[in-house]
Order: C-alpha cells, then sequence, then structure tokens
C-alpha cells in the first residue's frame, strides 16, 4: 500500500500531501502474539512512528505502512509477546 | 507578404525575433558575448515595442529562476547567456528541463575557461547536452532569427514540454552583421499561438505542490516519460521547420541540413558556423570532380540518430570537424555522438578538431580536411585519434 498519489501528469507534481511511507523501510517485522499479550500498551507508547493501536478489548495491532521495524516495541515488551520476524517471510503484505 | 530586410548582428536577429515572439517576461545578466543580445532585449522594451516584463538580474542562477517562477505561471520566457554563465545556472538549467518547463534561452556560444578567453566555440552547451534540454545549432544569421522563432512553438508543443536552446558561436555571429529578411509580425502570430502551461503550475484555482519529494519509482517514470518527449520531439522540429516554410519559404532543412549529399562517395559533418566555409570546400572539391557532400547537425538534442544513419551509410568515408573537445575520447564530441547513430562501422571515418578559443577554421583548413577525406574514402582507415587544424602561423611559441 503506497500513499503516495500516483499522477499520470508528466512533470514532477504531487496533487495531494505527500506522505512518506516509513513501512517500506522495513527489514524485521513486529508480530505480536495476542495469546501472550497482556494488553499494557506499552509498545504503543514508545513506538516512535505511533504505528500501534489498542483497541477497547486491549488489543494492539500494528500499522504496516509506516511502521519501520526498529524494534523498539519488541524490546520494551515485559511479556516477550512481541517477535520481530524477516520481513521477506511476509512478501510486502500489509 | 512585406518581407523586410534588416541588416543586423547575430545578437541583433535573435533579439528581433524574441521581439516577433512576444514573450511575457526576459530575464538575463549581460556576458560577453552575448551582452548586446540583453542590450538590444532592453531597448525594445524601453521603446514600447515588447511588452513584456524585463528583469535585470544578479546572476544567470537568478535569471533562471526567475524564469522558472513566470513559465509556471504560464508565461512565455525567454534569457540568454554564455560560458561562464551558463555554468553559474547549471544548477536552475538543470531543474528547468525535469520541470518540463518550456522556456527558449539563447546560448551565445563561448569557449570554457581556462585558460581565460571571451572568444567563440560551442564547449560550454556541448559540455550539457545530456541535461534534457533540446539543443539547435544554427549557422548564419537569418537561421538564428528564424530558429528562436520555431524554439518556442517545439518548446510549447503538447507533445514536446521542454526547454529549447537555439546555440550559435560568439562573435563570429553574435557580432557579425549580415542582412536577414523579417516576416510581417502577423505571419509570426499565426505560427506561434499562446502558450498553455497545464501540466504543471502555480494557480490558486487548481493547487498543486511542484516538484514535491519523488521516490526513485516514480523519478524513474518521470525519467523515461522526459525520454520519450525528446524522441516525439523529432518529429516536431521538422513539422515546425515546414510550418515555417509555409509562411517564409525558408527551411534550414529541420534536424539537419544537407549540401550536395544526394551522390556524395565521402560527407563531411559540421556543427554551427563552419559550415559556411565547409560548403565552399564541397564546391572546390565537386569543381574537381570529387563527389564530396555536407551534413550539418541542427539538433544535438533530440540527436537524429536514425536521419544520421540514414545519411552516412552506404557512403565511403565520413568525417567530422568539431570545435570543442570531449575529454577522455580523445576527439570532438559531435564525432561521438555521430558515432554514437551506429553507422556501418566499416566506413572509414576520420575527425578534425579546430578553432578552439574563436581561432578561424579557414576555407584551406577545410580544403585540407576534404584531401584528407577522400583519401580515407578511396582506400583509407578509421583513425582512433582526432586530427588538429592549426594555423601554422599562429602555433608555437612566441
Amino acid at each position: 500500500m503506497s500513499y503516495y498519489k500516483y499522477t499520470q501528469s508528466e512533470a514532477p507534481i504531487g496533487r495531494h500531501l505527500y506522505v512518506l511511507a516509513t513501512g517500506e523501510w522495513r527489514v524485521m517485522r513486529p508480530v505480536i502474539d495476542n495469546s501472550a499479550c497482556r494488553g499494557c500498551g506499552l509498545c504503543a507508547m514508545y513506538c516512535p512512528t505511533c504505528s500501534i493501536a489498542g483497541s477497547d478489548e486491549r488489543r494492539f495491532t500494528v500499522d504496516y505502512s509506516y511502521c519501520k521495524g526498529c524494534g523498539i516495541c519488541a524490546r520494551e515488551c515485559p511479556v516477550d509477546a512481541i517477535a520481530m520476524k524477516p520481513e521477506e517471510e511476509y512478501d510486502g503484505e500489509c | 507578404m512585406t518581407v523586410n530586410v534588416e541588416v543586423v548582428t547575430g545578437n541583433e536577429a535573435a533579439a528581433l525575433a524574441v521581439k516577433m515572439s512576444r514573450p511575457d517576461v526576459i530575464a538575463a545578466y549581460p556576458i560577453t558575448p552575448q551582452s548586446s543580445l540583453v542590450e538590444h532585449l532592453g531597448q525594445h522594451v524601453a521603446d514600447g515595442q515588447l511588452d513584456a516584463t524585463m528583469s535585470e538580474v544578479e546572476s544567470e542562477h537568478s535569471a533562471m529562476s526567475i524564469l522558472q517562477g513566470a513559465s509556471l505561471s504560464g508565461g512565455r520566457t525567454f534569457t540568454a547567456t554564455s560560458s561562464q554563465g551558463l555554468a553559474l545556472m547549471y544548477e536552475p538549467y538543470f531543474r528547468t528541463s525535469t520541470l518540463r518547463l518550456p522556456i527558449v534561452m539563447a546560448i551565445v556560444n563561448r569557449e570554457m575557461i581556462s585558460p581565460q578567453t571571451v572568444w567563440g566555440g560551442p564547449q560550454d552547451s556541448l559540455s550539457l547536452r545530456d541535461s534534457g534540454w533540446i539543443q539547435i545549432y544554427v549557422e548564419n544569421n537569418q537561421e538564428i532569427f528564424d530558429t528562436i522563432i520555431q524554439a518556442f512553438r517545439v518548446a510549447e508543443d503538447q507533445d514536446v514540454l521542454l526547454p529549447v536552446n537555439v546555440c550559435y558561436d560568439g562573435f563570429y555571429l553574435s557580432h557579425l552583421t549580415e542582412p536577414i529578411e523579417v516576416p510581417p509580425a502577423s505571419a509570426v502570430d499565426g505560427y506561434l499561438t499562446p502558450y498553455k502551461g497545464e501540466h504543471i503550475r502555480l494557480d490558486p484555482d487548481d493547487v498543486m505542490s511542484v516538484d514535491p519529494l519523488t521516490p526513485g519509482h516514480m523519478l524513474m517514470e518521470y525519467r523515461r516519460r522526459h525520454l520519450e518527449a525528446q524522441t516525439r520531439a523529432l518529429d516536431v522540429i521538422e513539422t515546425a521547420d515546414t510550418e515555417y516554410q509555409k509562411i517564409t519559404g525558408r527551411s534550414w532543412g529541420g534536424l539537419t541540413y544537407g549540401y550536395r549529399l544526394e551522390d556524395a562517395r565521402a560527407v563531411l559533418v559540421t556543427l554551427g558556423s563552419m559550415t559556411g566555409a565547409a560548403r565552399v570546400a564541397v564546391d572546390r572539391a565537386r569543381a574537381e570532380g570529387r563527389a564530396v557532400g555536407l551534413l550539418k547537425i541542427r539538433s544535438l538534442r533530440p540527436f537524429p540518430k536514425q536521419r544520421v544513419r540514414e545519411q552516412l551509410s552506404g557512403r565511403d568515408a565520413f568525417c567530422v570537424v568539431d570545435r570543442n573537445v570531449s575529454f577522455g575520447w580523445d576527439s570532438g564530441i559531435v564525432y561521438r555522438e555521430v558515432l554514437g547513430a551506429g553507422i556501418d562501422g566499416s566506413i572509414p571515418s576520420l575527425n578534425f578538431i579546430g578553432g578552439l578559443g574563436g581561432e578561424d577554421i579557414t576555407v584551406s583548413m577545410f580544403d585540407y580536411v576534404v584531401d584528407e577525406l577522400w583519401a580515407a574514402a578511396n582506400g583509407g582507415t578509421t583513425r582512433d585519434s582526432c586530427e588538429w587544424l592549426c594555423n601554422p602561423q599562429r602555433s608555437g611559441d612566441r
């Protein structure tokens, strides 16, 4: 998924706000094991790109369009519920 | 149709053509040998004969940057420079083509420093041949006048949308006087329709960000389109020439100009003002029964590779005379360009370099070139290095 609005223009112009899709940089992907997660929310608090969102059920999900794969969430998780996995296993899926 | 004859220098001819093309904005910084062109344009504006904003800037970098804004606002724009001024302009120069702005700029060709020099030679513009602009090289003052008018039409064509350089030799053309025919204003007005810049513009009613930070995959897409526009320009330059012929009776051949080519066994290839002397040498060779022809390259970008290939195929030899150098090739630039057209490698070819720093390339030098060319056509071989054309009376230490 690209946040860049692709144009058919001859010249380099942007018709919409240009958003840098930092998820394209990701080499390692954080994957949350919901059976181990206690729902503390530390991962979301530490995420430098605000890419982890919670829900009323205290389930946390990663927005892979922006997640750079820095691994801070996995490091901070008190129950090691987040695994960093090689991106090529996911073939670019978001 | 009333045709006026004006007796003018090359720079005056250029200024007349610009006046008749009715630009909205001109921005320029004077530099030898372009200076009198800017003076004449300033005079036309001051006299009320040209309704344009004339911006006298502090540098060539500013000149091109002002024109970028003016062109983005939908204006027709013109500037001119030479040599070191072009070098200072390089940053916005490249960006003008990649922004696809149809700015027209005369380059009054001057040798590049060092050593210190102000005299003629197209090293300045030829060194920037891969900057995305269209570059057309002309031979005399009439061709300067005609090509500048055509340049606006080519640049602003919706199939092209690229900036155009009209390049002519400093002093040999810029400061020497020739008669030229000037068509009536109504004819030029009919030939040049107003510019409509819809592909990229500054317009409060159609908001777009110009030149945003662009990822590589899209930059490649823009480059691909830019290359395609250069290729489409091959046809547009030809059409601009034939349509101009309808209003003036004059054709310069479009992409290339051929002289006594039909039955030529050996072909002399030239660029710019040296073509006049080359034509005399060709006539002399013909008078002696040697079938020599002349091919003048007009459009260096886009390079008319198919045309050049067709015009040199089947000959017994060809040679290129360069008023410039390609460092590292041990030859001139135009020779390498011509070889790049994919000509049958079994045809012998020669390269000569002369006329640097404003030195004359004389008719007798071309007589010598034709002798060498004719020898190559009669059992000679390609030389891997260039040969220098020097005036023996001016060579050596003094």
